[in-house]
């Protein structure tokens, strides 16, 4: 046997062992379900959800609340990024409101979201701001933190030879510190990415609707209203994949660079 | 003798009370190499890390062409004893080529031509493409130091580049950077722990002994050891 054809069934049989477990609960599932081992309002079978899923993706409302629901979270990330950057820099510039804002931000970090809804409802109303603060609680202690943190343990080393050259500051931002912070910002993106998605969901599911249109925790929330059990099992299903393209797609690309490095260990 | 470029005048440097350097002074001129000899601790990278302006003396000046030098300056590069000072997210040839392009020295295609010669001389040609982390420490240093070649330097600061490198590799090493170093006009400061690599290195060696610093030349330190033995 050749050495790719080798790999290549070593590969198989990897996918195969993560995946049995999985082939199994859903099998068990769905004959529970088939059988009426379990109310089917309760918990609907494996095929009918992927039906649903199907149909609701390509010709119900599903796909909308996808969309509503990623564009929220893209304009909340990119007000996050950018409070985040000013609190960074302002960090950098000024000690003693570095040492200040470290205690704010170990506090409000400790606070969920959802303790905070009572305020930002009457602070921001039901809205698309409200979801947008929500969001921007759940991100900017955590990954300014990180980025703290990884500024503090920056090695010397970088920054000695970005002085011996007469680095410009543009050069240092760009060519040492961002790729050298990078274990640090994609740890802090990969937690945040997920503290996001979780608060943006659970917005939704407290405001409902906003306007014409709401997101996926609407789309749940609705649907558990008409107890359209299949449609609820959808829009968890569809975000939890999400959550899963976003790691492969993004933060498993990142990762391997940084091991090619030797930035990042396995 | 080639013009004087640099020149330390009394420099005196003390950590916790510790006084670590008194009143060093010495004169380095124009493409000449220095050994710096000394037990570990009495202040050899001290010095290095003043010269090169990445530490400020308690008092005493440096002269660099005759002028006050304050500030670090690429004509001054300073080689880390640390392995691990290439930058692990750009490969050899980028490492290299990095400083001639951040500083506008030279053009992104006339940087990458210059390090694949300085690598072809250092013996790293085929190794262009590979990341730090895939290099042993010893070819590390050699990235390090066609990194700093690059910038054309007047002076070149060596911090043991070579400590936990094998004798062969070490001396061979040495020799690529001499030629080099002639080539370019370089001069060097390099410590070392190793008497005998100093006097084949160096023709001045700067020696470091019970809290004294002393210049003195190869034949002197040839003395010295014979006397010692």
């Amino acid at each position: 046997m050749k050495a790719s054809q080798r790999k290549q069934n070593n590969k198989l049989v990897s996918i195969l062992k993560h995946l049995t477990p999985f082939l199994i609960i859903i099998a068990f599932w769905e004959c529970a379900s088939r059988l009426g081992w379990v109310p089917k309002f309760i918990l609907p079978s494996p095929s009918t959800i992927i039906v649903t899923l199907l149909r609701e993706l390509f010709t119900g409302t599903l796909f909308f609340s996808i969309m509503r629901s990623l564009l929220i979270l893209i304009l909340s990330l990119i007000v996050d990024l950018i409070v985040s950057l000013i609190i960074i820099l302002a960090c950098i510039r000024f000690q003693s409101f570095k040492h200040f804002y470290k205690t704010i931000a170990t506090m409000m970090n400790s606070i969920p979201s959802m303790a905070l809804l009572p305020l930002i409802i009457m602070w921001f109303g039901i809205g698309d701001s409200a979801i947008v603060a929500l969001v921007t609680h759940s991100v900017v202690w955590t990954f300014t933190i990180y980025i703290l943190d990884g500024i503090n343990s920056l090695p010397k080393i970088y920054q000695e030879f970005a002085d011996n050259i007469n680095l410009d500051l543009k050069s240092r931002i760009k060519d040492i510190y961002i790729p050298a912070l990078l274990p640090n910002i994609t740890a802090g993106l990969k937690v945040v990415w997920g503290r996001a998605w979780r608060s943006l969901i659970g917005a939704e599911v407290a405001f409902g609707a906003i306007g014409a249109a709401g997101g996926l925790g609407y789309y749940i929330n609705i649907n558990r209203y008409n107890g359209d059990m299949p449609k609820v099992f959808a829009g968890i299903i569809i975000i939890a994949t999400i959550g899963l393209i976003v790691d492969l797609a993004i933060f498993n690309n990142i990762e391997k660079k940084m091991k090619k490095w030797g930035t990042l260990h396995e | 003798m080639n013009k004087v470029v640099f020149e330390a005048i009394k420099i005196c440097k003390s950590f916790d009370k510790r006084r670590i350097l008194k009143n060093v002074s010495f004169r380095l001129h124009e493409g000449e190499t220095i050994a710096i000899v000394g037990k570990s601790g009495c202040g050899k990278t001290t010095l290095l890390r003043i010269l090169a302006n990445l530490e400020q003396p308690d008092s005493g000046e440096i002269l660099f062409n005759n002028q006050p030098q304050k500030n670090p300056t690429s004509e001054i590069i300073f080689i880390q004893q640390d392995y691990n000072q290439l930058l692990p997210w750009k490969n050899v040839i980028n490492n290299v080529a990095y400083p001639a392009i951040a500083t506008k020295k030279y053009s992104k295609a006339t940087a990458i031509k210059h390090a694949e010669q300085l690598l072809k001389k250092m013996d790293l040609a085929e190794f262009v493409s590979f990341f730090p982390r895939e290099l042993s420490g010893g070819m590390k240093q050699r990235v390090a130091i066609a990194r700093a070649l690059i910038m054309e330097p007047k002076i070149l600061l060596l911090d043991e580049p070579f400590g936990a490198v094998d004798r062969e590799s070490r001396e061979k090493a040495y020799d690529i950077i001499k030629k080099l170093c002639n080539e370019y006009g370089t001069a060097v400061l390099v410590i070392t722990h190793n008497l005998q690599e100093a006097k084949k290195v160096a023709r001045r060696i700067i020696l470091f002994e019970n809290n004294n610093v002393k210049v003195i030349t190869n034949k002197e330190l040839t003395k010295l050891l014979g006397d010692q033995t």
